[in-house]
Parts: C-alpha cells; sequence; structure tokens
C-alpha cells in the first residue's frame, strides 16, 4: 500500500548570516493513510520544521518528500496551493482565527478558497456540532475561550475534507483539561472520518493517545513508528 | 461567504482608520465632482444666458472685446458710447431680421451694490418673444417718464406696478409701469426704460451703447462683419465669440481648480495605498494562515483589491453626496472669484456625472490597490506565518 507521506533523506537546512542550521538531518519514515502520528521532541527538535514541509509551506532543502506519491520537491507553487487546499488541514499552537469572522464564518474560509468543493454552510454546522460548539456559530474568537478556539481550528482544518491533519503543538496553549479534551476530538476524528493525523507535540502523556509515536530529536528520528 | 464579505469586515475592524480614508476619498470625489458640474453648469448658464439675449450679433463701440462681452450680458463697468446714427446707418441693411438700439448704465445705489438700467425700444421685445409681463404693460410713449423693471430687481425694490422709483444721480423720479416675468437671465435684475427716457436723464443724447442683431442667415456673419469694418468707431461681436471669450475669462480660476482636484486625487491615492499597505503588514500573519489552509495568490490578491475597492466606492458614494449637498456653497464661494457669472446654478451636477464619478472612485480603487494586493499575494506563507511568532 502507498504510504501517504513518504520521506527519504529529508534535509532541511536554514541558511543564516552567522552558520547554518541543520534543522533536519536526513529523515526516512513513512505513515499510512489513517495513522494518529504523535511527533514526539523537544522544543528545537524539528518538529515544526517537518510539519511545515509536510504541509507543503516550506521546501526541503536536500532529499525527497512524497505526499500521496507525489513529490512536493517537483512541485510548482500553484501546484503546492491545490495541495494545501483539498489534501491537507492545519492547526496551529495560537489557533490563528481571523479576529473579524464568527466560529462558523471561520470554519467555512477554507471553502471559500475552494469553491470547486462547493462545501458551505450545512458542512460547518455539521463540523460544529463534531468539536461540540453548535452553540456558538456566531461568537467572535474573542467571544470564546483557548480551548474553543482550537476546537474551531480544527473544525476549520476539516471543512474542505482534507486526506491529512497537520497538527503543530495544537494544547501548547491549553490547560490539561481543555488539552485532553483536543487530544480526544482529534482521536475521534481519525476513527470516524479515518482522516490522517500528525501532531507534534513534546507532551508524553497526550503523546500516547496516539497510534503511532515517532520521537525526532536534533533533527533525526530516534524512534520511528513505535506503537504508543 | 464570500471574498467580498470577508473584505469588508477587515474594513470594518479598523472604523476610524477605514473612516478617514473613505472621508479622503470622499473630498477628492466631492472636489472632482464640484468642478466637474461647475464646468458643465457654467456653460450650460452661459449658453442660456447668452441664447436668450434672443440675438446672435451686437454691435459696440471699439474697445476691448472682454468689456463688450460683459457689456454685452450684463453691461458691467467701462461703457462705451457710440452715436445713435450708426444704427440709422446699419438698421437698412437686407441681412438684418430684427434689431434693437440699447443705452445700458449702472448706477450705485444707496446702502451698496449697482442698479443696471437699459434704455430700449419696442423692437427690444421681438427679439425676446419669451419676455412677457407679469403684470402691467409697455411704455405708454417712447419718452414716457415709466419703466418695467426685471423680475427679481421688483423683488429687491419691493415696487409693483404704479410705484414711484428714484433714479440715482438724476433728479428723476419715474412710474413703474410694468413687471416681467422671471426669465432666467440677467434681464431680470435690469430696471428698463424707453431708450429716449433714458438718453434724456441721463444726459447721453444720441448716444448707445449696443445695437442687438439677428441675422436672417447667420452664414452671412463673416460678410456682415466686414463690411462693417469700415465704420471706425464700433466694433462686431458675435454670439459665439462671446461665448469664447467668457470661456477664457473663467478658464484661469478652472485651471486652478483643476490643480487643486488633482492634488486631492493624488492624496487620496497615497492615502489609500498607505491605509491598505498598513493593514496588510498588520495582517500578515494572517494573509500567511489563510494561505496555509488553501488561499492561491490570486484570492489573496483579490481580497486586498476589494477592499481597495469598497473603500474608493464609499467614498465615491460620500463624495458625491458632499458635491450635492454642498453644490450651492460651492456655488456661492466660486461666483466670488469669477469675472462674470451668468444667471441660473452655475453647477450642474447630471446622473451621468454621479456615475461617471463613481466608476471614477472604482478605478481609483483599482489603481491604489495594486500594490498592497501584490505585496500580500507574494507573500511567502511560512514567512508570514513566522511573522506574528
Amino acid at each position: 500500500m502507498q504510504p501517504i507521506v513518504e520521506a527519504k533523506s529529508l534535509e532541511k537546512i536554514y541558511k543564516t548570516p552567522a552558520e547554518d542550521v541543520h534543522a533536519l538531518k536526513g529523515l526516512d519514515f513513512s505513515l499510512q493513510e489513517g495513522d494518529f502520528t504523535a511527533l514526539m521532541g523537544h522544543s528545537g527538535a524539528g518538529k515544526t520544521t517537518l510539519l511545515n514541509l509536510i504541509g507543503c509551506l516550506d521546501k526541503s532543502t536536500k532529499g525527497q518528500l512524497f505526499l500521496d506519491g507525489k513529490q512536493l520537491e517537483l512541485l510548482k507553487d500553484r501546484e503546492l496551493t491545490k495541495f494545501r487546499r483539498n489534501f491537507i488541514g492545519m492547526v496551529f499552537q495560537e489557533f490563528n482565527l481571523i479576529p473579524s469572522l464568527t466560529a462558523l464564518e471561520n470554519i467555512m474560509l477554507p471553502a471559500v478558497f475552494n469553491a470547486s468543493a462547493g462545501a458551505g454552510k450545512d458542512r460547518a454546522l455539521y463540523l460544529m456540532q463534531l468539536v461540540g460548539l453548535q452553540n456558538r456559530q456566531n461568537h467572535l474568537p474573542r467571544e470564546l475561550s483557548g480551548g474553543e478556539m482550537q476546537r474551531v481550528a480544527i473544525a476549520r482544518a476539516l471543512m474542505n475534507s482534507p486526506r491529512l491533519i497537520l497538527a503543530d503543538e495544537p494544547t501548547g496553549n491549553l490547560d490539561r483539561k481543555n488539552a485532553l479534551n483536543i487530544f480526544d476530538i482529534l482521536a475521534d476524528i481519525n476513527q470516524k472520518e479515518g482522516v490522517t493525523i500528525i501532531v507534534a507535540t513534546h507532551n508524553v502523556k497526550l503523546a500516547h493517545h496516539a497510534s503511532t509515536i515517532v520521537n525526532i530529536a536534533d533533527g533525526m528520528i530516534t524512534s520511528p513508528g513505535g506503537a504508543a | 461567504m464570500r471574498l467580498l464579505i470577508i473584505a469588508y469586515k477587515n474594513i470594518a475592524r479598523k472604523k476610524i482608520r477605514s473612516l478617514l480614508t473613505i472621508g479622503g476619498v470622499a473630498m477628492a470625489v466631492a472636489v472632482l465632482v464640484s468642478l466637474l458640474g461647475f464646468n458643465a453648469g457654467y456653460r450650460r448658464a452661459l449658453n442660456n444666458d447668452v441664447d436668450k439675449m434672443g440675438y446672435q450679433v451686437l454691435v459696440t463701440a471699439k474697445g476691448c472685446p472682454y468689456e463688450a462681452a460683459t457689456l454685452m450680458l450684463k453691461g458691467g463697468g467701462g461703457l462705451r458710447y457710440m452715436d445713435a446714427d450708426v444704427y440709422d446707418r446699419i438698421v437698412t441693411d437686407e441681412r438684418i431680421d430684427k434689431i434693437t438700439p440699447q443705452l445700458a448704465t449702472v448706477k450705485s445705489i444707496e446702502g451698496g451694490g449697482f442698479a443696471m438700467y437699459m434704455g430700449i425700444e419696442a423692437s427690444y421685445t421681438e427679439l425676446k418673444p419669451w419676455a412677457k409681463f407679469k403684470e402691467g404693460s409697455w411704455f405708454s410713449s417712447p419718452e414716457a417718464l415709466e419703466v418695467i423693471i426685471g423680475y427679481e430687481a421688483a423683488e429687491l425694490e419691493q415696487r409693483g406696478v404704479g410705484d414711484k422709483i428714484f433714479i440715482p444721480d438724476t433728479r428723476e423720479i419715474l412710474t413703474v409701469k410694468g413687471i416681467f416675468e422671471r426669465s432666467g437671465t440677467q434681464d431680470d435684475g435690469v430696471i428698463f426704460l424707453p431708450l429716449k427716457t433714458a438718453q434724456k436723464i441721463f444726459n447721453l443724447p444720441d448716444q448707445l451703447t449696443g445695437i442687438g442683431i439677428k441675422l436672417k442667415d447667420l452664414s452671412q456673419l463673416s460678410a456682415f462683419e466686414e463690411d462693417l469694418y469700415d465704420e471706425g468707431s464700433i466694433q462686431v461681436i458675435s454670439l459665439a465669440q462671446v461665448k469664447g471669450t467668457i470661456l477664457n475669462l473663467i478658464s484661469s480660476a478652472q485651471i486652478l481648480i483643476t490643480s487643486v482636484a488633482i492634488i486631492a486625487i493624488f492624496v487620496a491615492i497615497v492615502g489609500v495605498i498607505n491605509t491598505i499597505l498598513m493593514s496588510v503588514f498588520e495582517r500578515t500573519q494572517e494573509i500567511g494562515v489563510m494561505k496555509a489552509i488553501g488561499a492561491g495568490n490570486k484570492q489573496i490578491f483579490q481580497l486586498i483589491w476589494y477592499e481597495t475597492i469598497i473603500i474608493c466606492t464609499m467614498g465615491g458614494i460620500l463624495g458625491s453626496v458632499f458635491a450635492l449637498a454642498g453644490g450651492s456653497g460651492v456655488e456661492f464661494f466660486v461666483k466670488k472669484f469669477l469675472p462674470f457669472a451668468p444667471e441660473g446654478d452655475l453647477i450642474f451636477i447630471s446622473p451621468k456625472l454621479i456615475i461617471f464619478s463613481l466608476l471614477g472612485a472604482i478605478a481609483l480603487g483599482l489603481f491604489s490597490g495594486i500594490y498592497p494586493a501584490l505585496r500580500a499575494a507574494l507573500m511567502k506563507p511560512i514567512e508570514a506565518i513566522r511573522s506574528g511568532e
């Protein structure tokens, strides 16, 4: 079976005036469709860099990264945008909701950029229900708690029915109770919708909610694909 | 939900800043609409004034054509006189359809200001068939001590038929014989006397200030003018010349206003670019997030472009409202600086002009939005997202 994500000798080097920073040092791994993977590691280990590459937000310096069999390094900007729009859903640590839009409008936003999908208000309302925010649809982000904002962000990531969700420290700004709730929601989505999920976290307890844990340290994978 | 709604909500986030920018555009549009409205209105009023004179040609004493043009319309200062026998020599010309001699003079009145008096004959009304009496009738004789008053002059003087009127600088008290209906021309402000009475009481025997002529065929104007060239003391001014001369007189005022309008538009463009660019920089991370969740370069460009178009369209609508509402104020101000102001509204804002100005405002938005929209569209998503960290 073709892996949904596959990396071969993947390297990322950030060039700075002072020195070259090797954020990823030749990663080799693959993830299957339907996996719920926790990317574990301390700050600066390379988790975010890896998620940015998989999320088509950045390009590798060396090596190859395949998404659904397509090598990302060979794709043009327009094709990468289509990948981000149709294939991937992104969840950020800072929630990154648009302050002028209501919770419902924030969830609908990816559909606005994906006119061909035809997804609209009905799906957004379904997703609000899925994340337990059916009574918050007309609330602006500033009127929501941190946990609620992150749930809106998760619903937004699901709007275009992506096959892959990338969540970068989604619980970093939440208390323990809300953090657990977010992981439960992600696990639920993984099981009910069959969406592949990759979550970057440095919280060991939360990581055990995932089906697979990949440990990363100093830009290298130290324990690939171990069961949680 | 559409990009347009998102754009509107973005503008609504910074209300004060957006309102100030819209205000800037509105001012520029208001100036532009007023200027173009003035251009159209002035020409319309001038045409109306000249056409309602009833004659196509004016014969005056030789002198400055600018003075003559003003004289032709409202008998302004610097009046020159010619001998009445010029009229006797011209009147027999077969090319003439109608002809009327005039003697205009201006007297200062009590409490400041001036009153214009014009000596005329019955032929004057033949050239102005629309001149109707509101009350009263024509002079009882060619030398009667009577006046017929224009509509506005009658209102100003508070006179009715049978009332007496004192003529300044003379010892004469004349009787009001009639009052003309409003004509919408300079005639509304004139006090008319029989020509011979005027020559007598103003002590200008056998003198005229002008002879109004309507030719049977206007194509004969050049030949007619040429034939009168030998009359050394007079000049022939055609209606077209008068219009051209007066439009020349106001052209300097128009250049000044046009310069102000261009500066206002330039300032508005800079203001819009500055506002939108600032907004783009403030929302760099947001734009990065939009790209991360699927927005393409084209969509981000559209989003920012819509914002400038909304601002400029709102400014255009507001500016048009300002121009419509403040037209009379601008007219009052402009009239003070004009060498000659015809009767009627000097600012004419037509629906076509409003549509033109709105399209202009949208074009301003399209132009002003290009650079900020390009800056936003070409942002790298990862760099944009990191900018907020």
